[in-house]
């Protein structure tokens, strides 16, 4: 089936060129994700509203192409506009966004209530209660329930606009026996670009001198003797420092407002220098992650130049960036999308813990059919108002990865449009493990630095 | 827009609807079971229950009608005839029965409606006079309304026969003023809703064409013939009645509190369901113009107001409730459709009661009780049909913070609803019938709440069990106060023994006092050894019984010396003064209703105890409770100065007989339980209060204290008269004796492991204090009483205090609220000028008398207290300053002075309040008005706060530039706190109301979160400008 005009052009609005291009690997970022002139004064629901809006006509699409000719107990399914406009007992299909009722979401109101103030949420791992949990759809003209035995093999989380096709069952409550996504955003055409990236996460400077941190500084300087001048850039996805717990307590006055505060002197101090030592050898784009000194909620900003002392003289020459999380990134043709892992690690928690075994390539893979990079914002993950919902792609990209995850994992993901590379970039000080992309072949390598 | 559904509520819409039919929801049928063909009056008994009952008028003659409905569920209008009113007046000695036939002529001769005159031997209950009956006239009536005008002939002296009657010329006291109803249903021994039989061939069916009412049965019969059951046995049981809920939303102009004068009603959301049944039967929504349907509930689209106003009335009458149950129905919703009603002429629309030619009208009445206090009401006349507005019976029964339907059921129910103000409902009627089906939810969700808060609250239950142990007709229950019932109890006994009531004159001298409880003064402190409490068990009660105090016992010092009575052989004397003859002379009236009602609740605690059916245990445990209820109101009854029958003498001897038993059990005690005695401490009452005594024993193990609360109890209960009986309870382990009346422990009354906290008369439940108070002070004294870690508590307090003096404090914890009542204030309150102020702003949204007004305490030019009062929204909308110390001072320091003190000493307590915590402060500068337009801004730096000249470079001074880091990382810090804040809020009002994809509207002040949302929402924005001057800095 021909892709139809509406959706050929649609990224073209989406992503804007900032930065000059290095002549070296064709590097360009974009700043999608850079918040400007700010307001408060918008709910969430035009974000929901608007993700809606984008991503129908595509799973009509999918669902039209999938669905056309099918029947159920011998009767033609029928497209149904609205969630509440589905007849009981009528095979149909109807498109809407996913919310998920679990019983383990942090609450607010309940802590509220019980006079729990500023409970730390972040440690939970998981939302899911299999006996209580519920799966509805919803659209603007209400929600229904949905069942079937199909959620059991499925990955969904809150926020994910999808179509369903069954038919109302129990009054309220649809059962479900197959689900579509919007189809997928077109890729830029070409890819061309050489060299190879390297991308790490999770470096975790503490303060403390680490053996580890000082042999990925010399794999990446080259001095470990292997031929590394083909590295054209390297990525920090994340969580490039860690506040040590006795740290955290220190205030300047006893009754003062009490916030968890991310920063640490001697932490940030020691990023900066070993940022300091790569930058000659080779240039550095530093994403912020949720336990950098960086604003937390989503997309996050960069971090604030004047934390690099030493570095900072690089920022000018787009030797060393510093970048929003997710971001954007462009190797000559090549378009790259990342993100430091909090999207990947929320939606783990909307998911049965031992249906996944250890693996976040479904939740990742799936992320690309949902077509939406962040889904569980606002619901479950701190994000900026937004009226248009940034999260949802307009455009594919060639390639995906995303930091601190739990073990590398890497796939050649085969869409219906094209190919991407995905990419799980371990937590670095846990694994000891960076990863290399060549950004010709799309191959990903681990990196193992031990001492 | 879009519409929304409440998750949970839609789940519970969906699951009834399944219950009920496996997919239609159209199935509901409204009608009763039809009465089987060919009925025939001279085969079958009817037993029905009586639910309301009225006073009618059949043929001149009074007769009452009772509202009823059968065990098959069929609704009865019986006719009671033949039951005529009367009173009595005492027969002049002279007045010989030959008189009477001459004295029957005179008085029908002077007044209207005078039946027939009797002779009767009966007894005054006033005082004991040697147990001799005297001849009592008994005046007879055919028309009730006749009684009145007589009774006042012969208390105003205009009654004249032969001389006698007249008594210095102001007439004679008369006995017996009851109304007819209650005459009625007490002579023929029916209580308030309880079974009654019609034997067959004993009624007579009312030919359709005269029938008066919509009931399926409609029938007379004479007072003599039916058979009323007592409520025991078999005849506990309760009838299928039809209970209906339902809501009303209106249209309302913006700012203005809908009038029924200019603003349509738009939809009416109803729920009938069954008594005893857990699914409503119908679920269903009129509405004026389209709307989309609701999973499990039917819609009636009108294209017009009034079409769908009669269309209620016609399902009202189909549906035939016996029970009309809503929020606030009473007062708005009832009002308001009969005013709307005839606004738009519907003439046909007010008859919904079951009399068909009876029109529904409301009528503005005032209630005033000591126990409820004064409030204004409507009353409206839905014949037949009981109303229980579960405001009003939730106001009578709890004392909460708020009554909003919110916040009850919040409290109840555990659950936070959305609230959708006035002003939008108008704009979501005005949409599509996707918005006006979000209207439609909520609508049936408020229908629906009240029902389940019946269910919950067993109101239901409870206020039969009342009705049947007083006495009195249901609907008594919230339209009359505490005194009818024991009046109505009082009369039965009085019927069994030929005693009359006098008529007394009220006199309304409430300035009478007599010396209450006795209060043994507290030694006050913090006590870490089990403390042990003995109570007396219904102690007023018991002392009437022991001491045999009543009306008809009551002896003055004639009497005495008339009968030469010997004093504690014949009568007790109280230590008040006033004597009582002994029960081996005559046993009081009080006494014996007492003792009824004490051994019918021993009996009804026993059958609960062996019930197993959840439903029979609800109405067992209800009319325990009603019973304890009783009992503990007839002391009350006697202490009424503004009463039917008031008699200190017997309030004030009660009291003066608990006031002795405290000491001498105070006494009785530390003489017993002492080193002398070969105890290993000297045992101390460090309290005592009413009814209750607090002993240390010295002990610091629970099961040694445990075991000697006991004995102690045995022992002490000894020494009293039966039925005196001192309990042990339980132990309070720490202990905190603040005060008289305040106090808080833990509750023991096992060893294993405590049952609560339990606190008396400090800032945890006080309405009249914001909600930091009672917060602070619930975790105060959880450190210190369950934790036993005082320093914590210090350092807790030392914190918040802190937080509030540098405003980190929610606002929502330091909303006071105070209802806002009619009576003028004498001096200028607070919430009184609030809401004068608000009206001047908006007078839609400002509250209305009998609402509860919300606000904080800001800082202002002015010193007086209520000028100081402000909205919270307006505060947070304009950035107003609080006033922390008002907070400080005003609100926290005396509780927790109060706590610590005892604790910690004087100099320390104050310390808390006054230490180097309290010295950073933080004020919000206000955004408009008064000084502002002339303060000219000035960019000063983040670190020391000194004034930034023009030309440096970002937002710190060159001397704080070492510490940029850590001040950047704080400014940070707090935006990301306020960040996950701004997140989390409203993403949790969106699960509330059920949808992400429209805008939060919810309007619920009483939700925990209402205002802490919207101050997140202005912090944030506020805090990311904070960060972004962050941007140019350079360190």
């Amino acid at each position: 089936m021909a892709i139809p005009n509406e959706f050929q052009q649609e990224s073209e609005h989406a992503v804007v060129t900032r930065c000059e291009i290095d002549s070296k690997s064709g590097f360009k970022s974009h700043d999608l994700y850079v918040l400007n002139e700010r307001s408060y004064s918008n709910q969430f629901a035009p974000m929901y509203f608007n993700r809606l809006q984008v991503l129908r006509p595509r799973v009509s699409h999918s669902a039209t192409k999938k669905w056309a000719n099918e029947s159920i107990n011998g009767t033609k399914v029928v497209k149904r506009d609205k969630v509440l406009d589905v007849k009981p007992s009528e095979p149909s299909w109807v498109i809407g966004t996913v919310y998920m009722e679990m019983k383990y979401k942090p609450n607010i109101l309940e802590e509220v209530s019980k006079n729990n103030v500023n409970v730390d949420v972040s440690g939970i791992e998981s939302y899911v209660d299999q006996d209580l949990d519920e799966i509805y759809l919803e659209d603007e003209s209400g929600r229904i329930l949905l069942d079937g035995d199909i959620f059991k093999s499925t990955v969904l989380c809150t926020g994910v606009v999808v179509g369903v096709l069954g038919m109302e069952t129990k009054p309220g409550c649809f059962t479900v026996v197959d689900i579509v996504y919007p189809l997928m955003s077109a890729q830029k055409p070409t890819r061309a670009s050489q060299g190879k990236v390297a991308i790490c996460s999770g470096l975790q400077f503490t303060g403390i001198w680490d053996a580890k941190h000082a042999l990925l500084q010399d794999y990446l300087t080259g001095e470990l003797g292997h031929d590394s001048s083909q590295l054209t850039r390297l990525i920090i996805a994340g969580n490039s420092v860690r506040v040590q717990e006795q740290d955290q307590v220190q205030q300047r006055n006893k009754y003062g407002a009490k916030n968890k505060s991310n920063f640490s002197q001697q932490s940030i101090s020691q990023l900066d220098s070993f940022i300091h030592a790569l930058l000659p050898s080779i240039p550095v784009d530093l994403m912020p992650g949720e336990s950098d000194p960086a604003e937390i909620s989503l997309p996050q900003q960069p971090l604030h130049r004047a934390l690099f002392h030493k570095s900072q003289s690089y920022l000018k020459s787009n030797n060393f960036n510093t970048l929003t999380n997710p971001q954007w990134f462009q190797f000559n043709e090549l378009r790259v999308l990342g993100t430091s892992g909090e999207n990947v690690n929320d939606v783990y928690k909307y998911v049965v813990p031992d249906s996944l075994q250890v693996s976040r390539l479904p939740i990742v893979e799936a992320s690309l059919h949902w077509q939406n990079i962040v889904p569980t914002a606002p619901d479950t993950l701190a994000c900026y108002p937004f009226e248009r919902d940034p999260f949802t792609m307009t455009e594919t990209p060639h390639v995906y990865f995303i930091g601190n995850q739990p073990r590398f994992e890497t796939k050649l993901l085969s869409l219906e449009r094209g190919q991407v590379r995905i990419i799980c970039v371990p937590d670095f000080n846990k694994s000891g493990q960076l990863v290399v992309l060549d950004t010709d072949t799309l191959d990903a390598n681990v990196v193992t630095i031990s001492s | 827009m879009a519409k929304v559904e409440p998750s949970k509520f839609e789940k519970e819409l969906l699951t009834m609807s399944s219950e009920a039919d496996a997919s239609k929801a159209k199935d509901q049928t409204w009608g009763r079971p039809p009465l089987p063909d060919g009925f025939d009056p001279a085969l079958n008994d009817i037993s029905f229950q009586q639910l309301d009952a009225e006073e009618a008028l059949t043929d001149g003659s009074s007769a009452v009608k009772f509202f009823g409905v059968t065990e098959e569920g069929y609704s009865i209008l019986c006719t009671v005839v033949g039951f005529l009113h009367y009173f009595y007046v005492p027969a002049p000695i002279n007045f010989r029965k030959e008189h009477l036939e001459e004295f029957i002529k005179y008085l029908r001769a002077n007044f209207q409606g005078v039946h027939d005159v009797q002779m009767a031997m009966k007894e005054s209950i006033w005082g004991y006079n040697g147990g001799e009956k005297v001849v009592f006239l008994k005046v007879i009536a055919a028309n009730a309304k006749d009684v009145p005008k007589i009774r006042s002939g012969f208390e105003k002296g205009q009654v004249s026969f032969n001389g006698m009657f007249v008594s210095g010329g102001d007439g004679i006291m008369t006995y017996d003023n009851i109304q007819y109803l209650l005459r009625m249903m007490i002579d023929c021994k029916i209580v308030g809703m309880s079974w009654i039989t019609l034997p067959k061939g004993t009624y007579s069916m009312v030919p359709s064409k005269d029938r008066i009412s919509t009931c399926q049965l409609e029938v007379n019969i004479d007072y003599r013939k039916m058979i009323p059951h007592q409520p025991e046995g078999k005849w506990l049981k309760s009838a299928p009645l039809r209970i209906l809920s339902f809501d009303i939303e209106c249209a309302g102009r913006k700012g203005i509190f809908p009038e029924a004068e200019h603003d349509s009603v738009i939809q009416i959301a109803n729920v009938v369901s069954r008594s005893g049944e857990t699914t409503p039967f119908v679920r269903n929504v009129f509405t004026v113009n389209t709307c989309s349907p609701i999973t499990g509930s039917e819609i009636f689209e009108h294209e017009h107001e009034s079409d769908m106003l009669l269309a209620w009335k016609n399902f009202i009458v189909r549906v035939d409730p016996d029970v009309i149950i809503g929020y606030n129905t009473t007062n708005f919703d009832l009002p308001y459709l009969l005013d709307r009603a005839k606004a738009l002429n519907l003439k046909n629309f007010p008859y919904f009661g079951r009399l068909k030619y009876v029109k529904q009208e409301a009528k503005d009445s005032v209630f005033s009780s000591k126990a409820y206090g004064t409030r204004e009401s409507k009353v409206i006349n839905i014949d037949g049909r009981m109303q229980l507005d579960l405001l009003q019976f939730i106001q009578r029964e709890y004392k909460l913070r708020s009554y909003t339907l919110n916040s009850v059921s919040a409290h109840f129910l555990n659950e936070q609803k959305e609230e959708v103000q006035h002003s939008n409902i108008t704009d979501l009627q005005n949409g599509t019938s996707e918005t006006r089906r979000r209207l439609a939810v909520y609508c049936l969700k408020d229908a629906y709440l009240p029902l389940r808060l019946l269910e919950k609250l067993m109101c239901l239950v409870n206020y039969t069990e009342m009705a049947r142990v007083t006495g009195v007709p249901f609907s008594f229950l919230l339209t009359r106060g505490q005194q009818i019932k024991v009046i109505s109890q009082l009369y039965r006994k009085c019927l069994e023994v030929d005693t009359v009531i006098p008529n007394l004159q009220q006199n309304g001298s409430s300035d009478v006092q007599y010396e209450g409880a006795t209060v043994i003064e507290p030694k006050r402190g913090y006590y870490d050894v089990p403390i042990a409490t003995l109570d007396f068990s219904s102690l007023y009660p018991s002392i009437m019984m022991a001491h045999n105090l009543c009306y008809t016992t009551l002896l003055n010092r004639n009497t005495i010396e008339r009968l030469s009575l010997k004093k504690d052989v014949d009568y007790t004397q109280a230590p008040s003064g006033d004597c009582f003859i002994k029960s081996s002379k005559r046993k009081g009236l009080l006494p014996i209703i007492l003792e009824e009602l004490l051994s019918a609740r021993k009996q009804a605690k026993n059958d609960l105890k062996k019930e197993t059916d959840p439903f029979k245990k609800g109405v067992l445990n209800g009319r325990q409770l009603a019973l304890k209820i009783s009992a503990n109101s007839v002391y009350g009854f006697t202490g009424a100065t503004i009463g039917k029958l008031p008699c200190l003498a017997i309030s004030s001897s009660v009291t003066a007989f608990g006031r002795e038993m405290i000491e001498k059990t105070k006494q009785e005690v530390q003489d017993h339980y002492c080193i002398a005695n070969g105890f290993k401490y000297d045992a101390q009452v460090i309290y005592g209060d009413t009814d209750s005594v607090m002993v240390k024993f010295g002990y610091d193990d629970l099961e040694t204290c445990m075991k000697m609360g006991e004995e102690a109890a045995d022992y002490v209960s000894t020494k009293f008269l039966n039925p005196i009986k001192l309990e042990f309870e339980k132990v309070y382990f720490p202990y905190l004796l603040i005060n008289k009346k305040r106090y808080a422990g833990l509750y023991w009354t096992n060893t294993k492991k405590f049952d609560k906290m339990d606190t008396k008369g400090i800032e945890t439940v006080r309405r009249d204090n914001c909600r930091l108070v009672s917060n602070v002070i619930t975790k105060v004294l959880e450190l210190i009483l369950e934790r036993r870690d005082v320093p914590e508590a210090e350092s807790f307090v030392k914190q918040t205090i802190a937080d509030l003096l540098q405003n980190r404090v929610d606002m929502q914890q330091l909303v006071i609220t105070k209802a806002l009542s009619r009576q003028d204030y004498a001096n200028k309150q607070p919430h009184v000028e609030l809401a004068e102020r608000m009206r001047k702003r908006d007078a839609g949204s400002a509250p209305a008398i009998g609402d509860r007004v919300a606000y904080v305490v800001i800082k202002t030019a002015g010193t007086k207290a209520y000028e100081k009062s402000e909205d919270p929204l307006f505060v947070l909308e304009n950035n107003l300053p609080i006033d922390t110390k008002y907070y400080l001072e005003n609100q926290l320091s005396n509780p927790l002075t109060r706590i610590f003190e005892p604790i910690l000493g004087e100099k320390r307590a104050r310390e808390l309040l006054t230490g180097a915590h309290t010295r950073t402060v933080t004020v919000a500068a206000p955004t408009t008005g008064g000084l502002m337009k002339f303060v000219k801004r000035v960019q000063t730096c983040k670190g020391c706060k000194s004034a930034l000249p023009k030309s440096n470079k970002g937002t710190l001074c060159p001397n704080c530039l070492p510490k940029a880091g850590q001040l950047y990382s704080e400014a940070l810090a707090s935006l990301n706190a306020l960040e996950i804040k701004f997140s989390r809020l409203w993403t949790q009002c969106q699960r509330c109301q059920g949808s992400l994809h429209q805008d939060v509207l919810c309007a619920n002040k009483d939700c925990p979160i209402f205002y802490m949302r919207k101050k997140a929402q202005k912090d944030v924005a506020q805090q990311a400008l904070e960060l972004e001057k962050w941007n140019d800095t350079e360190w």
